[in-house]
Parts: C-alpha cells; sequence; structure tokens
C-alpha cells in the first residue's frame, strides 16, 4: 500500500511519503515504523518481524524525495498517523533521527519507542566530514557502524549536522515512551538522551551494553539490527 | 568444588610469584621524591613529587587505586609529562592507597574513613604542604574518578579551598548517579552491605595480573571491558599488579546512597554537585567515551554545575576526534593517554597564575 497527500501550504512533491503495510495485515493496534530519511527501508525489517510477532500490525513509513525538508518529513509523520489512527490505536517507533521527526510531528501515540534518538545538543563537537551540497551520503557522525545508508536530501544531512550542536523545539510527548541508547552511539550518545529527557512525564530509560547487563556495546546500526532490542522494543509498544 | 579450590590456590601462588618478579623488575619511580605527610586528624598520606622550577600540581587517583594510575611506566607518566613541561608535580597516594599504608604513629590505617575524610582532611594536608614548601599561593589540582569528586568536595566546601586552587582537573569524575542502570543498582546494593571493613581487591588486582595480558574468560573479559578499552595486552598485568588498592566500607557506605541521594556527605546533609555552583576555579572535565564506570552523561553534570566563568568539557572519543573511545583508566595510562589526554590537562592549566 503506498500514499502520498499534500499537507497546507507543502508543495506535493517535497511532502511525498510511502506508508507501507508491511508484513502480514492484522487488526488491533498499528505499529508505525518510521524510517529515517537516509537510512534503507530493509535496516528496519528485523523491528517488523519482532512488532508483530506481538501481534502488532507493523506499517513502515519512508521519505524517498531527493529535494525533501525538516518540515516536509515531519507534516509527513503526522499524516501518515492520522491515516492510521483514523481507524485504530497506534503505537510508534523510531531510530536515530527518525525519532527526532517524531517528536517534531507532535503526534500523541499510544506508547512509543526511540532508539537511539538524541533529545538534545551534543556537549562536545563532533568530528564530521564536509557538508552535503546536492544530497547527502552520510550521517554527520560517520562512525554509525554497519548502517546500510541511501541518498537523501542535503537540506535534511545539513539538518542532521545542525541538531548535533542546537537541537529543535519539541513538546515531550505525554504517552509512556521508551528511550533506549548505547554509550557507543555516536548519533544519540546517552548525554543526548537521558539528561535532556528527565524532565519527560512517562519515559522508561534503558542503557544498552555491560551498564544494562547485555554483553557488549552497541553502535547506532546495532542499536536497529540486535534481535534482542527489538524484541525489547516489540514488548514495551505491545503492553 | 575441590577443582575450583585447586585453581584458585593456584592463581594466588602465581599471583604471589608475579608480584615478587614484579620487586625485582625495578618498578620506575626513579626521578620521584616520596615524603610522608600528616593529616590533621593523626593519619598520614604520601606524596610522590616530580620536582621542577615550575607551578605546582597535586595529582590525585580514583577509588581503590593509588599513584600508579597517574605513573605507571616513563611513557604513561602524567608526573613525568607534568615535570618534562616545567611544572612541579605530586603524585598522592591518599590514607590507606599506595605508599600511605601507615599513619605517624606508623601503626596501620586501613579502615574507617568515608570519602568525605579524603577532602575534610587528606587534600587540606596535601594542598597546605606543598603551599609551604613551594611558597606557592595557590596548586593545579588534577583528579581521576574519585580523585575529581574529593577535588569538589574540596573546592566548593573546604574553608578557602577555592581561592588556594589554580586550576581543577575532573577526569572521568561522576557527579550524577540519577536513573542508575543495572549494574550500578546491583553495585550500589553490594555497598550497603558491605559488613567487612575492607574488601581486598588488591588481592584481585594480583589474581588478574596472574592471569597475564589478553583476557581469557568471560568474566575476566567483562571486568576488563567495565575498566579499560585501548590498553595493550603486555600492559595489563603490571596495571592490575600495581594500580589496584584496597576499598573501604566508610566508602562504600557512603557511595551506596548516591542513586537515591546524589553525591552527598556521609550525613546526607552536603549536596555536593549543588556545591559546585560556588566553585570559580577554572575547570577541565574530561570524560571518556567508552567510560563504563563514569560515563559521560554522569560526568558532564560535573561542568555543567561549576560556577567557574573558565570551565571546558571533553569527550575522549572517536566521534570527537581522538584516536580510540576512552574506558575508565584509558583516561590516565591508556595507549593513547600520554599523546592526548596530558597535553589537554597541560594546555588547560598553562595560562594560570599560582602566585597572588
Amino acid at each position: 500500500m503506498h500514499r502520498s497527500e499534500r499537507g497546507g501550504g507543502i508543495p506535493e512533491a517535497m511532502l511525498a511519503f510511502e506508508l507501507m503495510d508491511i508484513g502480514a495485515s492484522l487488526t488491533g493496534t498499528a505499529a508505525l515504523v518510521v524510517v529515517t530519511p537516509g537510512v534503507q527501508a530493509e535496516a528496519y525489517l528485523g523491528w517488523v518481524h519482532a512488532l508483530e510477532e506481538q501481534g502488532l500490525d507493523a506499517w513502515l513509513v519512508r521519505f524517498p524525495a531527493p529535494d525533501q525538508t525538516v518540515e516536509a518529513v515531519s507534516a509527513g509523520v503526522a499524516q501518515a498517523y492520522d491515516t492510521l489512527s483514523a481507524e485504530r490505536e497506534v503505537v510508534v517507533a523510531a531510530h536515530g533521527y527518525g525519532g527526532t521527526f517524531v517528536l517534531l510531528s507532535g503526534i500523541e501515540p499510544a506508547r512509543m519507542a526511540l532508539v537511539g534518538t538524541p533529545l538534545g545538543p551534543h556537549a562536545a563537537p563532533l568530528a564530521m566530514g564536509a557538508p552535503p551540497r546536492v544530497v547527502a551520503e552520510e550521517l554527520p557522525c560517520p562512525l554509525v557502524g554497519d548502517l546500510p545508508l541511501e541518498p537523501y536530501a542535503a537540506e535534511v544531512g545539513l539538518a542532521y549536522r545542525a541538531w548535533t550542536t542546537e537541537y529543535p523545539t519539541y513538546t515531550p510527548p505525554t504517552a509512556p515512551t521508551l528511550l533506549v541508547s548505547s554509550g557507543l552511539d555516536c548519533v544519540a550518545p546517552p548525554e543526548t538522551v537521558r539528561l535532556p529527557s528527565q524532565g519527560w512525564p512517562d519515559r522508561h530509560w534503558e542503557r544498552t551494553g555491560r551498564l544494562g547487563l547485555d554483553l557488549g556495546e552497541l553502535d547506532h546500526a546495532m542499536l536497529l539490527s540486535d534481535e534482542h532490542l527489538a524484541h525489547r522494543l516489540a514488548r514495551f509498544l505491545a503492553e | 568444588m575441590k577443582k575450583h579450590l585447586a585453581l584458585v590456590a593456584a592463581l594466588g601462588a602465581l599471583a604471589w610469584a608475579s608480584q615478587g618478579d614484579s620487586e625485582e623488575g625495578a618498578p620506575h619511580q626513579a626521578a620521584a621524591v616520596s615524603t610522608a605527610v600528616a593529616t590533621d586528624d593523626g593519619a598520614s598520606v604520601m606524596l610522590h613529587r616530580y620536582a621542577a622550577d615550575g607551578p605546582p600540581v597535586l595529582v590525585v587517583h580514583g577509588i581503590s587505586s593509588n599513584h600508579h594510575c597517574w605513573d605507571l611506566s616513563p611513557d604513561r607518566s602524567l608526573g613525568l609529562a607534568l615535570q618534562q613541561a616545567g611544572f612541579d608535580a605530586w603524585l598522592m597516594d591518599l590514607r590507606g592507597h599506595g605508599d600511605a599504608t601507615h599513619d605517624p604513629d606508623g601503626d596501620r590505617q586501613w579502615a574507617g574513613w568515608s570519602v568525605d575524610t579524603y577532602g575534610r582532611h587528606d587534600l587540606p594536608a596535601a594542598i597546605d604542604h606543598i603551599r609551604a614548601e613551594t611558597g606557592a599561593e595557590r596548586v593545579h589540582y588534577v583528579g581521576h574518578s574519585l580523585g575529581g569528586m574529593v577535588g569538589a568536595i574540596y573546592a566548593g566546601t573546604h574553608p578557602g579551598g577555592d581561592n588556594r586552587l589554580a586550576s581543577l582537573v575532573a577526569v572521568g569524575s561522576p557527579m550524577d548517579f540519577s536513573d542508575p542502570d543495572p549494574v550500578m543498582q546491583v553495585s550500589l546494593t553490594m555497598s550497603r552491605l558491605s559488613w567487612v571493613p575492607v574488601v581486598p581487591s588488591d588481592v584481585g588486582g594480583d589474581l588478574r595480573a596472574a592471569l597475564g595480558g589478553p583476557s581469557r574468560t568471560p568474566v575476566d573479559a567483562w571486568i576488563d571491558g567495565m575498566l579499560f578499552n585501548d590498553v595493550h595486552p603486555d600492559v595489563v598485568p603490571e596495571m592490575y599488579r600495581r594500580v589496584a588498592s584496597p576499598l573501604t566500607r566508610g566508602e562504600l557506605r557512603q557511595l551506596a546512597g548516591v542513586g537515591e541521594n546524589g553525591f552527598r556527605d556521609a550525613e546526607g546533609q552536603v549536596d555536593y554537585l549543588a556545591r559546585l555552583e560556588g566553585v570559580t576555579t577554572p575547570t577541565l572535565v574530561i570524560a571518556g567515551r567508552a567510560d563504563l564506570i563514569a560515563p559521560v552523561d554522569r560526568v558532564l553534570p560535573y561542568y555543567q554545575r561549576v560556577g567557574a566563568e573558565r570551565k571546558q568539557f571533553v569527550i575522549a572519543g572517536r566521534a570527537t576526534g581522538f584516536a580510540a573511545d576512552y574506558g575508565h583508566l584509558d583516561l590516565t595510562l591508556g595507549d593513547h593517554a600520554a599523546e592526548e589526554i596530558y597535553p589537554l590537562i597541560l594546555e588547560f592549566m598553562e595560562p594560570s597564575d599560582v602566585r597572588d
């Protein structure tokens, strides 16, 4: 299933998003998985399987247009959520900057899981490569591990860079929200997640790695591919 | 069970033998002159001086450690690096650690104090001694882990403490313990239940040293991973053998409360993190990206809360341009510490004056 819709004041070409009912078509609660611009949708299949094992109907929303803007992606997240929530309860999962778009969209799902999503600026400057011009091809921190990337809008790439020093304003969600961070995630290390979220009304903070009784430390890519973490996330969203 | 006991006995024997080898191997310390200094509560600390004509620097170790965490070998020695840069370096053993095993009466000092004691008695004794010896009004201060926390106690609560420091450098020093992680919760519970006066972690260090360089079992791999991430396997046995010192019940009991109440004095009255807001000493805070004892998010509030106008926060990790993701001990004696961490400390101290 593919849909693209027009949002107020934003040209249609820039708003284009794909909302896909992926995996089995189930009734009941829908789990909207927000694909980060710049990351291949296939990287989320482990989450999809884990969500459906918990009886949630997994949907992916992605933003393939090469000239996307931050506003258009945020509006696309809201529109995808509105489309699903018109008929059923919706929970939301996002990884990395996908979670930032969820926050900027202002949606209020029943439950939410943000994994490796920074919630505030970095405490020290990152060593970054040259800024993107026409298209962006990597995330601001190049040490993301084995994350399958794809070209994406330069404007969004520039926003990612800017967010490392000046994070956009958002309203903390009121829904129960799982926040997962790893010390070795260069995109969203714990100081950009745990400390900025301390005033959130219902947040569930988890640090992965040895301090969380895991065997090893996870980088940004592993936060998306780790099977145990996918199941933890799915169980939380299915509660 | 018998096999297990035999293994422990064998490891113990090996550790003892290795200790002997180490003594014969002429440990590095040639240029330092050691002095015992009495505290105002009848205890004794030890200062190891790498003398030079420049400003004095007091260098303090962390919990369950000693001055060797800053001075393991000529190429892993902040003491020598400071001396070579012209600073007058004083490496400290807090009471009961390293070479500070006996009080001025010659009695063994091995328990009966808390973390507060270090900031209220040990640091004042060391700093006053250094000021008297050198004529300097102010002393630069470098602390690793608990050493940085103790520096915060001194600067934030000791009368005149803030004025006697030329700079304050805290390396891998956690000051925020909110949202305790599972491992931290287990550690705090064990600390609360601690009934023995002393936990002989130095014996554990000897046992690990006897196992040799690379970790061989999941248990020692896990412990190694908690402590360091960038130390060559050849250095690991020497590090464990020389750096580990006993833990005391008083330290553990005080730290057991940090998850609920933050870092406070043993009576729970003084909030040491809040007291940092009154500290005006120029402050450098360094955190290691892979530090699991003092994760970046637990160190950052040290920098955020300190009232100093001139302050700096550094994360030592690959994403911020360093050669490695630094673990807890990597910050003081890791393979890249001499080329990446020591220069940061030297550069930060350079502009500060130690005289009125």
